[in-house]
């Protein structure tokens, strides 16, 4: 079977000692680990201890490691830096060290792959992890040999000493370590603010090995899993076959509704909105006509409240009944308020709403900062700028979207797919749409196409395939549709932005006043230092109001930082060109020094031969105009700890980033082209340089797409944005060529690196737009329709 | 029911056994278990499901399996038999194609969903076209979507295979 997967029971602790047979069947014992007393209460969604050693690693009698981890691979070569990590803790070679699936009653909550922490936190527990092993078995190895640990060395897991050796393998001896992690035993109650607090162990930190050590940590290394992707031997979600397994499909509205209706004080459906949403998203089904498919060999209905599904021997027998099927629905009662209406709709933001960050309470209207008095500062300033700017609602879609096979029981279930970042997640989803306790959901986690953030098809979709698995008591496979994923996406928010800002006759800020309006419920507020935080502003007030919800909403990739950035850079470069200032010079007037913002500035400055003066300097008639701007930007991940007064970098190992956009604008279509990105992070300690060059690039190339085309459109019932003609996404022709900078700082803390510099190309391209034509783009996507329409209004067409 | 359709993968002959509509890439991963062409819009959009035939990119999401019949398709999993019989030299162990080897060298994928489209429609650009310029290699690509932002290095990855092949060729 395609899947590898074979059945059999198997107890954690045969497996440990086992050596990695891969572990299947329901009803796995959560037993047999050494710290049971520390477990997670029966019925926790979090069974396996944090604070022991065996949760996260087992060395095997061939002197190989197996780790276990809750951060999933999504692209980013997370789980290469996290077995870096652990080898260079362990001194074993990159070839020793390996992942076991990842597997809720097998692996241990250790941070989520997500919010720029997967190798940051993530990190740090398994660092924890592997430096409590490496001191228990220096231990073990001072015994065995007769030699003072101080006296031993390791290579490759052989210890040495004395002139004798013996392998990690011979000193575990098949046995468990049954040892606490010390720093993971006084974080244990993992609340969600608790592993932003960094449960673990930080680079150097003892009993950590010291970094000048480090061997393997901070050196580029090839990511372990590609060979595996190009050779078609790794098992993706999708691969996943069991035997007697049927496939299945959703049945819905193409395209959800509106929300509103569903809106309620706390959220709208509470934990379990998966399946009200699974149901056309809050329209009814008024019939479903089975005969429809009869024709169809083998293919049921399945119908549970308003959720409709399919089921067939074969996919295309599915796919085919999913289409065919005739299904009458309610038509939605609360009208969308169309693309050409969501400014007005964003803005009807109410005080009261509920902001929904981590921390329940904030309400709108949510104050995120406020310094000195900015009517003051702006009465002050000798020269003042202000702007509206939009951007839209964004698609996470992944190149394919999501699937799940779901074996449900009467006693429990098993689920296997692409876990989100949030580990656990999808199995309390189907747990309550199948009616199981939590902890009788085995969620079994694979490689698939990255979602770029949180959705909701990670819980959709295994919610559809339990439910279908229910009905017909066999396993069941769903795929997604494409208009699944593009219809039903869980959006990153639009956002409605009112700018004012003002500077001295010396090109000093004086004041920053930033009103955000948006619907959003799941990423934090407008991020802090996106809004000016950079810069030295004596008065600075940052607002964010909350918009009626039109649809869920879930963090993308940067969420809630794309705006911030295109709005406030803007900003700033318009005012360096008021008082007739080089826009870099402009910046490092209003900076501190000895700043790492300045240190990404004058990395792409450098790298892109920046030649200083004031933009749009060389304004042109051609049809054909070229610009080149600059933009910082950066994702703060601590977005529950935000509030007035609050200096982010003090509560958050930050990663600044600076971008330069080299672009070629084309009057009379209003086409924009990116040619070339250079883009900067100093993301702290850089555990694997080329893979965070790699997220530099992907994020620059990423970012020209969501910048220039993307956007989810709507009418006035259902979202129209359905496939990749619809909703296009940047094309191999139109890429920019990249050159990434990744700046390693040995003392600072690990960051995030997976998102940061999307939020930087944003205004560069913009304020490379104002360098080639001196006219402002207020709205992204900077679309050829939004081009020409502000060329037109500039009388510049 | 007339005889079972029969269809060349790999150089291996198959006996279809679902129906002649079947869209090829569901013979593909349900019957065969070939894992490498995907699933990922069914549109012929994106190029995830991406095959050759005799040679050329083919979507099969929208292909009936019928129409392939006679043909000869080559996945993700046969490219490396493909370049050994390029280099006469069936029979020996089969080393990666060099497309493969420059995906590896240059670290190309990041979820690498869409890599598989990718290397095909490489490999049929490299089959017609030796040391292809930026721009046949930007127009060629064009059609397969990649969310991860990994053109830049399937350029670099391109080019590094195009040198290996038309170098081996000399040989």
């Amino acid at each position: 079977m395609t899947g590898a997967m074979t059945g059999g029971e198997i107890s954690r602790r045969a497996f440990l000692k086992g050596g990695g047979a891969l572990i299947v069947g329901f009803g796995l014992a959560r037993v047999g680990l050494a710290g049971q007393a520390n477990a997670a209460p029966p019925g926790s969604p979090l069974p396996i201890p944090v604070d022991q050693v065996d949760s996260y690693l087992t060395i095997h009698a061939d002197n190989t490691v197996s780790l276990f981890s809750s951060i999933i691979e999504r692209g980013n070569g997370t789980r290469t830096s996290l077995l870096m990590i652990a080898a260079e803790e362990l001194d074993v070679g990159m070839d020793q060290i390996s992942f076991a699936r990842l597997d809720t009653s097998t692996t241990p909550f250790s941070g989520i792959a997500g919010g720029s922490q997967g190798t940051s936190i993530g990190g740090s527990f398994t660092r924890a992890a592997a430096a409590t092993a490496k001191q228990a078995l220096l231990g073990l190895a001072s015994t065995n040999l007769g030699v003072p640990v101080a006296s031993l060395s390791v290579d490759r897991g052989i210890v040495s000493g004395g002139g004798k050796n013996v392998t990690y393998g011979e000193l575990v001896d098949g046995e468990l370590f049954d040892l606490a992690i010390p720093q993971q035993v006084k974080r244990n109650d993992l609340g969600v603010f608790q592993y932003l607090l960094r449960p673990g162990l930080e680079p150097g930190e003892a009993p950590a090995k010291p970094i000048d050590q480090y061997k393997l940590v901070g050196r580029p290394q090839p990511r372990v899993d590609v060979p595996g992707i190009v050779t078609a031997t790794l098992t993706y979600s999708g691969d996943v076959r069991l035997p007697e397994m049927l496939h299945g499909r959703v049945v819905r509205p193409q395209g959800q509704s509106s929300l509103l209706k569903k809106r309620t004080p706390g959220g709208p459906y509470g934990t379990n909105y998966t399946l009200e949403l699974l149901a056309g998203g809050g329209q009814a089904v008024l019939s479903v006509d089975k005969s429809s498919i009869r024709h169809i060999a083998g293919a049921r209905v399945v119908r549970v409240g308003n959720f409709v599904g399919v089921v067939a021997p074969d996919e295309w027998g599915a796919i085919q009944a999913a289409r065919e099927l005739k299904v009458r629905w309610e038509k939605p009662s609360t009208p969308l308020p169309g693309n050409d209406n969501l400014e007005k709709a964003l803005r009807a933001a109410e005080p009261g709403l509920p902001a929904s960050t981590p921390i329940p309470g904030p309400v709108s209207p949510l104050l995120i900062t406020e310094m000195g008095d900015v009517e003051t500062g702006l009465s002050q300033a000798a020269k003042t700028v202000s702007g509206t700017f939009r951007t839209s609602y964004l698609l996470h879609g992944p190149v394919g979207p999501h699937n799940a096979v779901a074996d449900v029981t009467a006693t429990g279930a098993t689920i296997y797919h692409q876990c989100g970042p949030s580990y656990n997640l999808a199995a309390q989803g189907v747990a309550a749409a199948v009616g199981l306790p939590a902890a009788s959901v085995r969620e079994i986690s694979l490689q698939g196409s990255s979602f770029y953030g949180g959705v909701s098809t990670d819980q959709d979709c295994p919610t559809a395939a339990a439910v279908l698995s229910k009905a017909v008591g066999k396993p069941v496979r769903v795929q997604f549709m494409r208009w699944d994923d593009m219809g039903y996406d869980n959006y990153d928010a639009a956002e409605v932005i009112d700018v004012r800002a003002g500077v001295d006759a010396n090109g000093k800020l004086t004041a920053f006043d930033y009103v955000a309006y948006s619907q959003e419920d799941a990423a934090q507020p407008p991020s802090a230092i996106n809004t000016g935080g950079v810069y030295l502003i004596p008065n600075r007030k940052v607002v964010g109001n909350v918009a009626p919800r039109l649809f869920m909403t879930a963090p993308l990739r940067s969420p809630m930082d794309r705006g911030p950035a295109f709005s406030t850079e803007q900003i700033i470069d318009e005012l360096a060109y008021v008082v007739g200032s080089d826009p870099l010079e402009f910046r490092r007037q209003n900076m501190t020094g000895n700043d790492p913002w300045l240190a990404v500035l004058e990395a792409v400055a450098s790298a892109a031969k920046w030649r200083p003066g004031p933009a749009a300097a060389k304004l042109s008639d051609a049809n054909v105009v070229t610009g080149r701007g600059f933009g910082f930007g950066t994702h703060a991940y601590g977005g529950g700890l935000q509030g007035p007064g609050l200096d982010f970098r003090t509560l958050d190992p930050t990663t600044p980033a600076a971008a330069i956009a080299d672009i070629e604008v084309n009057k009379k279509t209003g086409k924009i082209v990116v040619k070339h990105v250079y883009a900067a992070v100093a993301p702290g300690f850089v555990i694997n340089p080329a893979r965070v060059a790699d997220q530099v690039i992907g994020t620059a190339v990423m970012g020209t797409s969501q910048a220039l085309i993307e956007e989810v459109t709507f009418n006035k019932s259902n979202v129209t944005s359905r496939d990749w003609a619809t909703y296009p996404s940047l094309r191999f022709k139109d890429h920019p060529n990249v050159t990434p900078i990744v700046i390693q700082q040995l003392d600072v803390l690990p960051g995030g690196a997976g998102e940061e510099p999307i939020s930087a190309l944003f205004p560069a391209i913009a304020n490379a737009f104002f360098d080639a034509t001196g006219v402002r783009l207020h709205r992204v996507p900077m679309k050829p329709a939004v081009v020409r329409d502000a060329l037109a209004r500039a009388g510049r067409k | 029911m007339a005889t079972k359709l029969k269809i060349r993968v790999n150089e291996h002959v198959h006996e279809v056994s679902g129906s002649r509509d079947t869209p090829l890439l569901y013979v593909l991963r349900d019957e065969l278990h070939l894992i490498g062409p995907r699933f990922g819009c069914g549109l012929a959009q994106c190029g995830a499901c991406s095959v050759l035939l005799d040679g050329k990119e083919l979507r099969s999401c929208v292909t009936p399996v019928a129409a392939v019949a006679g043909k000869s398709i080559t996945t993700l999993e046969g490219l490396p038999a493909l370049w050994a019989r390029k280099r006469k030299s069936a029979g020996a162990a089969q080393e990666l194609h060099p497309l493969q080897q420059a995906w590896i060298d240059v670290g190309v994928p990041q979820c690498g969903y869409c890599q598989s489209g990718m290397m095909i429609q490489a490999a049929d650009l490299l089959s017609t076209t030796k040391n292809p310029t930026e721009h046949r290699i930007r127009v060629a690509m064009n059609g397969h979507l990649c969310r991860c932002g990994t053109y830049p290095k399937i350029l670099t990855a391109i080019k590094r295979a195009a040198a290996v092949m038309a170098k081996e060729e000399r040989a």
